[in-house]
């Protein structure tokens, strides 16, 4: 097939799978009430509209642009790790907003500040403001020690210890909280694109399709980091930057997705492999946009079968990612082996 | 029948108080009591959520007087009453010994946020009462210290109880917070009162409770389908919106309260339903019921500030959200053993005209 006839086949499907998402829910919508609906007719019931207007609509444009934003995030760290099992979460980053959260959650009340609290109150807005502050402090911190590090063997292990550390932080701290605070908290983790709605989820999407982009400017950076730290400096690549630049733009758009989303595991990992699989190539020109649409396309379907009928509310969609998405890599990478042999 | 659904009123087993036989339970499914010749009390819990005809028995104690020598069936655990010390894990129990005027008795609770007792955080500070940790982690060395001679536990919550049955000492569920009835769930009183050697007072205690539910009940026992408001109940959380059943007590109390709760299904706990459903059932219902721990003082911003598809229910735009902050008000360390405030607070919102004016609330009002 020609590259561009599978970028076209990539976005039949997320355009496909967005319409489904908007299509099938738990509540039965005949289709033309859905399409009147999206053309603006106020005629329609209007519990039908505020169902479809506010909830199916967000959550799709949601889940569309959190797996964009965590697959390009994977396949950055893993080029810049050189890494196949590099994802997401390896630098602690998404640790790091684990944190934030729970300090919001768990700490409330118990910290004594009254403001601490009523942020905890703020639900899910307090949330994302925590999860961000949490992933950019780690990503700060990162950021610093890849400034003074060479190896990025070493840089890879002081992220895992950070992530580890803010992991055994959160034990203490929901070993010392009350039962409903750490339920919220474990609520929280389970990860879900249902949750940001109304205007958080204009900020969300708006913030992410401006730095989806942005990210692709790193293209060819990327291309070069593929090649080894000795002939990229060669080729003229200052190391410290490119690295500082690539692992910002990973950084941030894990941080924003983690902040709406909640930790969302497998598809940074999995969807750059899919896609190194599916096109053939290590170029990222290429890599990017194809990881980009491919991750939207499995978070919607992702999406659909957390809230098929029959199961009791929506699946947690970190579940969901890893049942779907684990069997359909396999077999793809397992069939591009067999073939090479 | 009533148009509520209301739970029949008035109608009381007529031999109390037998000193042998079968102790009459009107409204606990989850434990039996028979006294036997010998004075040994058995005692057969189950959880009150299964099989409404044939209990399927599944903890067995004797209770037998300190002191005495009697024989036991086999298969059940002896445990020697009046127990002088004991440990209790939730804040539903810790309502149990607090109503019986028995903290004495208490030697350890799990934690103490959003405790309001005071008796209850003098006697953790002066070391009367320790925190043995949360349920599922406890600090063993502390049980021990505390030496109970039986620790009540809620066991279909979490584990972690492995380490203290090592120790020999004698666990003993607490179901009440599983009952399907409000008056169910106040009438494990007397299960604690049996083991703390406080069965009158805990009669005592529950009848009065009883009286004043039936009594509010009979009330609006005649009201007709259309005078009964929708309730719903719950907020939105990371996605799901977690909804308690139609069988769960406080649906039950809606009932009892002269008013539809919006699920009718046979659903006992809660249970996970997303927003879209939720919205289809509830979006014009007339009441909305919320329970949660706000500092300050809560209100329809703060509502509207959480989860901004909150405005589009009718209750909200109407202004009908029955509230009970939890931070201002001790919901769970004394409601379970107030089933009839709870009931005059819904009551006093569904049907004002019944109650006398100026009624206080104790835990529900209307947010303003």
């Amino acid at each position: 097939m020609k590259l561009a006839s599978k970028f076209i086949l990539l976005l039949v499907g997320l355009l496909l799978f967005f319409v489904l998402n908007l299509l099938l829910g738990t509540v039965k919508i005949p289709v033309d009430a859905i399409l009147c609906i999206l053309l603006g007719d106020d005629s329609q019931q209007e519990i039908w509209r505020n169902i479809i207007l506010s909830s199916r609509v967000p959550q799709a444009l949601t889940a569309t642009v959190a797996g964009a934003g965590l697959a390009v995030s994977g396949l950055q760290m893993q080029t810049v790790f050189r890494n196949p099992l590099a994802g997401p979460s390896v630098l602690g980053i998404s640790n790091g907003a684990s944190l934030g959260v729970a300090f919001v959650v768990l700490m409330s009340g118990s910290l004594g500040g009254v403001a601490l609290s009523r942020l905890g109150y703020l639900g899910d807005a307090a949330m994302s403001v925590a999860a961000i502050v949490g992933a950019l402090a780690v990503m700060a911190l990162i950021l610093y020690v890849s400034q003074k590090v060479k190896g990025n063997v070493t840089l890879l292990i002081i992220g895992v210890m950070i992530g580890y550390l803010a992991t055994a932080v959160i034990g203490v701290l929901k070993f010392f909280s009350a039962e409903e605070d750490v339920k919220a908290y474990v609520v929280w983790g389970l990860g879900s694109f249902a949750r940001v709605s109304g205007d958080q989820m204009m900020l969300f999407v708006g913030l992410m399709t401006g730095l989806l982009p942005l990210s692709m400017l790193l293209s060819k950076t990327m291309n070069l980091l593929l090649l080894g730290d000795y002939y990229a400096s060669n080729l003229g690549l200052n190391l410290k930057r490119a690295r500082l630049l690539v692992i910002s733009s990973s950084g941030i758009l894990v941080a924003i997705v983690t902040a709406y989303c909640g930790p969302i595991m497998f598809i940074g990992l999995a969807v750059p492999h899919l896609c190194r699989a599916l096109f053939q190539t290590s170029d990222h020109r290429i890599l990017m946009p194809a990881t980009m649409l491919t991750g939207a396309c499995l978070a919607l379907v992702c999406n659909l079968v957390a809230r098929m009928p029959g199961f009791e509310g929506a699946l947690p969609v970190n579940s969901v990612t890893a049942l779907v998405g684990a069997p359909i890599i396999a077999s793809v990478l397992f069939r591009r082996h067999q073939s090479i042999e | 029948m009533t148009a509520c659904k209301q739970t029949p009123a008035g109608q009381v087993g007529a031999n109390e108080a037998d000193s042998v036989g079968m102790m009459p339970l009107k409204y606990a499914k989850g434990f039996q009591v028979k006294t036997l010749e010998n004075g040994v009390k058995l005692v057969d819990v189950a959880d009150p959520q299964t099989d409404e005809d044939r209990m399927p028995v599944s903890y067995h104690f004797a209770l037998v007087k300190k002191g005495t020598e009697a024989e036991i069936p086999e298969g059940y655990t002896k445990v020697e009453v009046p127990v002088e010390r004991t440990l209790v894990m939730t804040m539903l129990q810790l309502s149990n010994f607090t109503a019986l005027n028995a903290l004495d008795v208490v030697k350890g609770i799990t934690g103490t946020k959003n405790l309001f007792n005071k008796d209850i955080r003098q006697r953790v500070d002066d070391g009367r009462i320790v925190k043995i940790g949360m349920e599922g982690d406890f600090d063993t060395e502390l049980i021990l210290v505390a030496n109970p001679e039986v620790i009540f536990i809620s066991p279909f919550k979490r584990g972690g109880y492995d380490a203290i049955k090592e120790t020999g000492v004698t666990l003993v569920p607490h179901l009440g917070y599983k009952e399907p009835h409000p008056l169910g769930q106040a009438e494990w009183v007397k299960y604690v009162g049996l083991f703390i050697g406080k069965e009158k007072e805990a009669d005592a205690l529950f009848e009065g409770i009883k009286e004043r539910y039936q009594n509010l009940q009979s009330k609006i026992a005649n009201l007709k389908p259309e005078e009964c408001p929708n309730v719903f109940s719950g907020e939105m959380h990371g996605g799901n919106w977690f909804a308690v059943g139609g069988k769960n007590h406080l649906a039950q109390l809606f009932r009892d309260a002269g008013a539809q709760y919006i699920f009718d299904n046979d659903d006992t706990g809660g249970v996970n339903v997303e927003f879209e459903q939720m919205y289809a059932t509830a979006a014009n219902a007339d009441y909305w019921r919320i329970l949660n721990s706000f500092e300050g003082d809560f209100s329809y911003e703060a509502l509207k500030a959480s989860e901004p598809r909150n405005e589009l229910f009718k209750a909200f735009k109407e202004k009908h959200v029955i509230y009970c902050n939890m931070k201002q008000t001790p919901y769970y360390e004394s409601s379970p053993v107030e089933p009839d405030v709870l009931l005059a607070d819904l009551v006093a919102i569904f049907h004002p005209e019944v109650m006398d004016k100026g009624y206080q609330p104790r835990y529900y009002q209307l947010l303003k």
